[in-house]
This record gives structure tokens, C-alpha cells and sequence, in this order.
């Protein structure tokens, strides 16, 4: 899966929590700035690790600050 | 009271389920939640699912009822107007809680091997979730918590509600009971005690409180919940008053986790009697417990026998499971507002299904569909596993 069909898997995640403008998600814009909060955050990692049937650690989830550094997450997951 | 909302098998809202009771008509149907085939009961009351359309996923259906009952009874208090918010308190009553989360997860994690629950577990499952989900929603910043006492959760909480405004803890209290147990794990457990109803025939007829015949409970799911404020602030803000909650009462049977006592469920009934200051030639109408069960219904005939003597003969005695089926611990809060409801409207709900009684339930149980009369004053019964009583009186505004 390429950097590309991730990113579009995870906007779709992150349209389904919560309704977003229609511009495409600026990759370092903070999840804050749509409104997500701490709860919105775990329920985001829950579907990613579905979607990607990857684990995500307890550090990492930490660091699920933006579409970009998701996406980088997910990306180092698939690759090894 | 100045608002009351539910949400039954008998449909959402205040003006649908009084026109299912004014019409006798039960809503008790297959179970569609689950493939229930392989069950010994296959019957449930259930609500509407348009009552989940826009619900928070981030919420099990015990606190998305208890939100839609609650939304209904602050839009008719117009509850947004109290500027002290300080002083709105919150208390829901729970049997089981987040059922079906719990259900789901387990079935997740022990039925499909998959360790990863969802992360909001936790939160949908606790049992002051309804109650935290109606104080979030309506900025009720006052006392909360919930109340857990299996099948009576609901009344307690109406009365634990009208405690804390006559205590000064609160002038304005959200109150009521919620319960969605109609999940397969629940119903398991249930059919284990052998106390559910197992008919196949036209679920319509199966639940029959009172009767020669009956065959046990049915489940059910649903949500009622009050606006309860302090009388003298709510006259002064224009309110309109639907009803008092005049007593209060509760006991314990002390004796058997399951079988009732009629002695215990006598003196939660007289409690209420004299917290209200009536006299038992002061009530007209009884919502009973009336679960349908073997036990249940001669005992509680007994009991009321024993608290209204020669009065309990004009007493008309309806148990509305009849058509909602026993939603645990939303019943008490369900049962009381319908009553309240068929008060305003100069009529009592009748018990469905009942053509013969058993010998042993010797009352009248409104067996003839619902009846015009005037009430003044009346008790909703509530006997809880665990002979857990609690009966509230309400009287006339």
C-alpha cells in the first residue's frame, strides 16, 4: 500500500469521527484545530488498527497528533 | 414534576405511549436484535429503532434512551431557562448498565479470540454512564450519581431525586431509569433463572400479569425520566406542574435474593403512605410491580391486601408490563410516568391480556381496558431482586 492510499484510508477514518471541511486534510494541521479531543483520539487508533490490522503501542498513540504523522506510523507498521 | 419524557416498546414519546395504553395495545415482539431461534425465549420488548437515529456511538443504548427521555422532559420543563445550573442534579437508576457493550466486547474477546476491545469500553459500560451522559447534556453541574438496585433502580431514583430538593442538596433534579437488556448474554442469564417467558404463540398475549395462566416475564428496554424541582420555585417561575411527588417509601425484604416477601413490599407501600400523609382511602390507582411471574403477583396482591384492608377492593390495580414487558430498571420510572401521564388525562391504564385471574390475585386489575376515572393520589410499585422495595406516591397537582 503506498504512501498515498494511506493517507486517503486515513482521512476517511478521521471524516467518519467527525464532520470536516471538504478541503483536503493538511497533513500537519494538530487534530485539535477539528475539534478532536482525547476520547476522539483513542476511538481514531481503535480504527486505524482495524483498518490496518497493525498494533499500535502506547507511545505511539501519544504521538497521534496529525494526518502526517499518522500516516508515518502506519507507513513504518506496514513496512515491518 | 415539571416534564416528563420515555421512551418504551410502546414508541417514543410522551403522546404515542399514552395512546398505546389508552388503547390496551401491547407491543411485545419477536426478538430482532439477535437471531433468537436457538433461545428457549424469543419475545422482547423493544423500542423503535428510529430512537437511535443520530445516536453518540461513543454511548451504549442504556445512556442514548436515557438522553432521549431526558431531552423530552427538559424541553417540556424548559429546563435550558434555569440559570443556576449549580443546582440541577442528576439522578439515573441502572439494573444492568452498559449491557450490550459489555456483550459485545466479551463476545469479541472470548467468542472471536480478538484481544483488542474498543476504547471507549469502559465509559459506555459504567453504570453512571446514562447519568453522566443527561448531566454533559444539560449542563446539570449539581449532585449525581446512580442507582443500582435491580428492577426497583428506577423508583429509587425518583425518590432519591425528590430527597435531595426537600435536603436543599438540589432545587431542580433530572430523575428517572434506564435499561436496555436485550442482548444474548442477558437473555441467557435470564432464561437460567427460569422466570422468562417461553411462549410461542403471539407475543402480543404472552406477558399476563395477574393471570391463572401467566408464563413469566418479558424483557424490555427503555428509558423514562422526570424533571423534579422544588415546588414553591417552580410555581414562581410559571411552571407547569404535571404532578407531586407527595411520598416516598422504601424497604427491605431481608429475607430471599429472589423470591419476594409481601411483608417487605407492605411496608415500602406504607412508607409511602405516610411520607405523603395519605391514608390508603386516599388512593385510587396502584401501578404494580405485576411482573407476570408465578411469585410475584399473589405476593404483591397479598401485601397490598394487608396495606389497604377493605379499601383495596375499590382499588384499580394495573400492571402496564403487560403491554411493555419489564424493562428492569427503567420499569419504576416507566410505570410511574405512564400512570402520571393517564392521571392528567382522567383515566387509568389497564393490565392487558387478563381473562382469568389466578385465584390468589383477587384485585381489580383494570382487566377491561383502560378506565375514565379521576385520581387524586396513586402508588407505583417497584420489588427489586434482592427484596429491594421501593413505591412512590403521587398525587394530583
Amino acid at each position: 500500500m503506498d504512501r498515498a492510499e494511506i493517507s486517503r484510508r486515513i482521512e476517511e477514518i478521521l471524516r467518519d469521527q467527525k464532520t470536516l471541511p471538504a478541503d483536503p486534510i493538511d497533513p500537519d494541521t494538530p487534530l485539535e484545530t477539528f475539534g478532536f479531543d482525547s476520547l476522539d483520539a483513542l476511538n481514531i487508533v481503535f480504527a486505524l488498527e482495524e483498518t490496518f490490522k497493525i498494533s499500535i503501542s502506547d507511545d505511539e498513540v501519544r504521538d497521534v497528533r496529525s494526518l502526517g504523522r499518522m500516516v508515518e506510523i502506519v507507513e513504518g507498521h506496514l513496512q515491518s | 414534576m415539571t416534564g416528563v419524557g420515555l421512551v418504551s416498546p410502546l414508541g417514543i414519546g410522551k403522546a404515542v405511549n399514552l395512546a398505546s395504553i389508552r388503547a390496551g395495545r401491547p407491543c411485545i415482539e419477536p426478538i430482532r436484535r439477535f437471531d433468537p431461534s436457538a433461545f428457549s425465549c424469543r419475545i422482547a420488548g423493544q423500542v423503535p429503532d428510529s430512537a437511535f437515529d443520530g445516536a453518540d456511538p461513543n454511548l451504549d443504548r442504556v445512556s442514548w434512551l436515557a438522553v432521549v427521555a431526558a431531552n423530552e422532559a427538559a424541553a417540556e420543563a424548559s429546563l435550558e431557562t434555569l440559570t443556576s445550573r449549580e443546582r440541577i442534579g442528576v439522578v439515573i437508576g441502572t439494573g444492568l448498565g452498559g449491557a450490550d457493550t459489555l456483550d459485545t466486547s466479551y463476545e469479541r474477546l472470548y467468542g472471536q479470540g480478538n484481544s483488542r476491545l474498543h476504547p471507549l469500553s469502559i465509559p459506555k459500560i459504567m453504570y453512571n454512564a446514562p447519568t453522566s451522559a443527561v448531566s454533559i447534556r444539560h449542563r446539570a453541574r449539581g449532585p449525581s450519581f446512580a442507582i443500582v438496585s435491580a428492577c426497583s433502580s428506577g423508583t429509587h431514583a425518583i425518590g432519591q431525586a425528590a430527597m435531595w430538593i426537600r435536603a436543599g442538596a438540589a432545587d431542580c433534579v433530572i430523575a428517572g431509569g434506564t435499561d436496555a437488556p436485550i442482548t444474548p448474554g442477558i437473555v441467557r442469564a435470564w432464561e437460567a433463572l427460569r422466570v422468562l417467558n417461553t411462549e410461542s404463540g403471539d407475543p402480543a398475549t404472552a406477558c399476563r400479569p395477574f393471570s391463572a395462566d401467566r408464563n413469566g416475564i418479558v424483557l424490555s428496554e427503555g428509558a423514562a425520566v422526570f424533571v423534579l424541582e422544588r415546588l414553591d420555585l417552580a410555581m414562581a417561575r410559571g411552571a407547569r406542574i404535571l404532578g407531586r411527588i407527595s411520598g416516598f417509601g422504601m424497604s427491605s425484604d431481608a429475607a430471599h435474593i429472589t423470591d419476594p416477601q409481601s411483608d417487605g413490599a407492605a411496608r415500602a407501600m406504607r412508607a409511602a403512605l405516610d411520607d405523603a400523609a395519605l391514608s390508603p382511602a386516599d388512593v385510587v390507582h396502584v401501578n404494580a410491580h405485576g411482573t407476570g411471574t408465578k411469585l410475584n403477583d399473589p405476593v404483591e396482591t397479598r401485601a397490598i391486601r394487608a396495606v389497604f384492608g377493605g379499601h383495596a377492593d375499590r382499588l384499580a390495580v394495573s400492571s402496564t408490563k403487560s403491554m411493555h414487558g419489564h424493562a428492569m430498571g427503567a420499569s419504576g420510572a416507566i410505570e410511574a410516568a405512564l400512570s402520571l401521564l393517564a392521571m392528567n388525562e382522567r383515566f387509568v391504564p389497564p393490565t392487558a391480556n387478563l381473562r382469568a385471574a389466578d385465584p390468589e390475585c383477587d384485585l381489580d386489575y383494570v382487566a377491561d381496558g383502560a378506565r375514565t376515572l379521576e385520581v387524586v393520589a396513586f402508588l407505583s410499585n417497584s420489588f427489586g431482586f434482592g427484596g429491594m422495595n421501593a413505591v412512590l406516591a403521587i398525587t394530583h397537582a
